[in-house]
């Protein structure tokens, strides 16, 4: 116990050091959510996988490793391609360069100056916003069931530490603390994943007897797509690859990186971070055969830690489980706060207000944020943990195709870019409450395992380019300002 | 069978992810490239 307490203490320490020494950086509200853009390709891209890889999806992945095999190192294959390296070559550097010739700090208002559309910035800002804070709750969730399981502390104890902790660092360091910060908890979440791996692949004799082992459990959970199906296996790899393409808290990265050039490294650097992707669901599949007995899946990598590793070991994977989650949470806290004070109430609410009053009013919103998420994650009502599942699909169904179409195509309408976020989100909602209202007619079964994000995705698609291509594009101001900036230089 | 006695149907994910780094290194690459010869071409 006094191992991991010490560990802790002095990671936590760590954090809040650069929490405090990144505060004399952030001098105005462009340094507190975007870091002034001036943010290097290694920080960057290390920040990035921090970011995108929370507590859920280490837990949470080593689950479904345990449940359906190794065909679910398929999900962190995509992770890695299609979440991290397409992302990173496909808009990153358009991504960086549109929202320096607009001057757009946040996704809302990148919609706002590309489209012309104050709509637009509006309900990208207050649907984003909204799931991004009940996303926050699971993630708060996670770390303290973290603490619950490996150091028999009390959740409201785990969910106190880790939101004081980032709450710190984050309102006092703004974006440039979250991003250190991340970079350290990348490099923890790295050491420990790769530690854990390595002991349990030694513990059960390496990856053949892994192999054998679990044929001789259900051969299922060797082939692909084994017991999960290709329905299951493709839509959940889709959900948590694609689906960051419209993750603000992500795409973020790219409007803060220093030069459009260094995207090139940072492109090789995240690969390589990112494929870390694959351990959890490997190590979970390791955990079903040496730790078959378990209540629940979510206790496969706890209690495989608690097996392999000694308490130095333990003490490791405990900081990098939080570590994923303070990270995740640090960088959904920044975009929240700077897209409530900048979209909702500058632009939405057309206040007028200092570049000091604007940083001292992110300040204060990231800590409000961070204080509800906080109080919220105390006592989860039911229907957070419901909508948390649900949380990515519709912040994915509302950026995503915007965001890529905005880009890539001159052509594309202002207004259908409105409907295409209300119809994508209505048609996500719909189809996850439909099966929960009784007096509905059931939904066809093969139907039925289609996730919301699959729904609310293909109708964004469908109204962004039908839309488009009767309706009328933006103004020629904002297209050229997008793709040329002011100065017709772009960046 | 692949290495490991696994399928190749799931062994092919390590090979996706191999080619992914590849795919990373290479596109950087080719960047700095058609940066070069773009400077090239405006001196």
């Amino acid at each position: 116990m006094m191992i991991y307490v010490a560990v802790l203490v002095v990671y936590l320490g760590i954090l809040a050091v650069i929490g405090m020494v990144m505060s004399s950086r952030s001098k105005s509200a462009g340094d507190f959510a975007i870091g002034g853009r001036s943010v290097g390709p290694w920080v960057t891209a290390l920040s990035f996988v921090a970011a995108y890889y929370s507590s859920v999806v280490i837990i949470g992945g080593g689950a479904f490793g345990w449940r359906f095999g190794l065909s679910t190192l398929w999900v962190g294959a995509g992770n890695v391609l299609i979440g991290t390296t397409l992302a990173w070559i496909v808009l990153g550097r358009r991504i960086r360069r549109f929202t320096a010739n607009l001057d757009a700090m946040t996704l809302p208002g990148f919609f706002a100056g590309r489209y012309g559309s104050e709509s637009s910035r509006i309900f990208s800002a207050a649907a984003t916003g909204l799931f991004l804070i009940i996303y926050n709750v699971s993630v708060l969730k996670g770390m303290a069931n973290a603490f619950e399981v490996l150091m028999d502390l009390p959740y409201w104890a785990g969910v106190v530490i880790s939101g004081v902790v980032i709450l710190f660092y984050t309102a006092v360091g703004g974006y440039l603390a979250v991003v250190w910060t991340s970079m350290v908890q990348a490099l923890v979440m790295i050491a420990a994943l790769v530690l854990l791996t390595f002991m349990s692949l030694q513990h059960i004799g390496g990856m053949g007897e892994l192999v054998t082992r679990l044929n001789a459990i259900d051969p299922g959970l060797v082939n692909t797509p084994g017991i999960w199906g290709w329905a299951g296996l493709i839509s959940f790899t889709l959900i948590v690859s694609l689906g960051t393409w419209g993750m603000p808290q992500l795409i973020v990265r790219f409007y803060s990186i220093k030069d459009a050039k260094m995207l090139r490294v940072g492109t090789v650097v995240v690969t390589l971070g990112a494929s870390i992707a694959l351990l959890p669901y490997l190590t979970g599949a390791v955990a079903r055969v040496l730790v078959p007995e378990l209540d629940s899946a979510d206790q496969a990598i706890p209690a495989l830690t608690q097996l392999v590793l000694n308490d130095w070991g333990g003490a490791l994977f405990l900081a990098g489980v939080v570590a994923a989650g303070m990270s995740t949470f640090a960088g959904v806290l920044i975009i929240i706060s700077s897209s409530m004070v900048r979209d909702v109430w500058i632009h939405g609410l057309r206040r007028t207000m200092t570049p000091a009053a604007e940083l001292k009013a992110n300040r204060i919103m990231s800590l409000a944020v961070g204080v509800i998420s906080l109080l919220i994650a105390l006592r989860p009502p039911a229907l957070v943990l419901v909508l948390t599942a649900f949380s990515w699909a519709v912040i994915a169904s509302t950026n995503l195709w915007p965001l890529l179409f905005g880009v890539y195509w001159k052509r594309t309408s202002p207004r259908a870019t409105l409907w295409s976020m209300i119809l994508g989100v209505s048609a996500a909602l719909i189809w996850f409450v439909w099966p929960k209202i009784g007096a509905l007619p059931s939904l066809p079964a093969t139907w039925a395992g289609v996730h919301g994000f699959v729904v609310g995705t293909a109708v964004g698609l469908v109204v962004i380019v039908v839309g488009s291509l009767i309706g009328r594009p933006a103004t020629d101001t904002a297209v050229q300002k997008s793709w040329h900036g002011t100065t017709g230089t772009g960046s | 069978m692949a290495p490991f006695g696994m399928p190749w149907t799931t062994f092919s994910a390590f090979l996706v992810l191999g080619g992914t780094i590849l795919l990373a290194i290479v596109w950087a690459a080719l960047d700095k490239l058609r940066e070069s010869d773009d400077r090239e071409n405006a001196q």
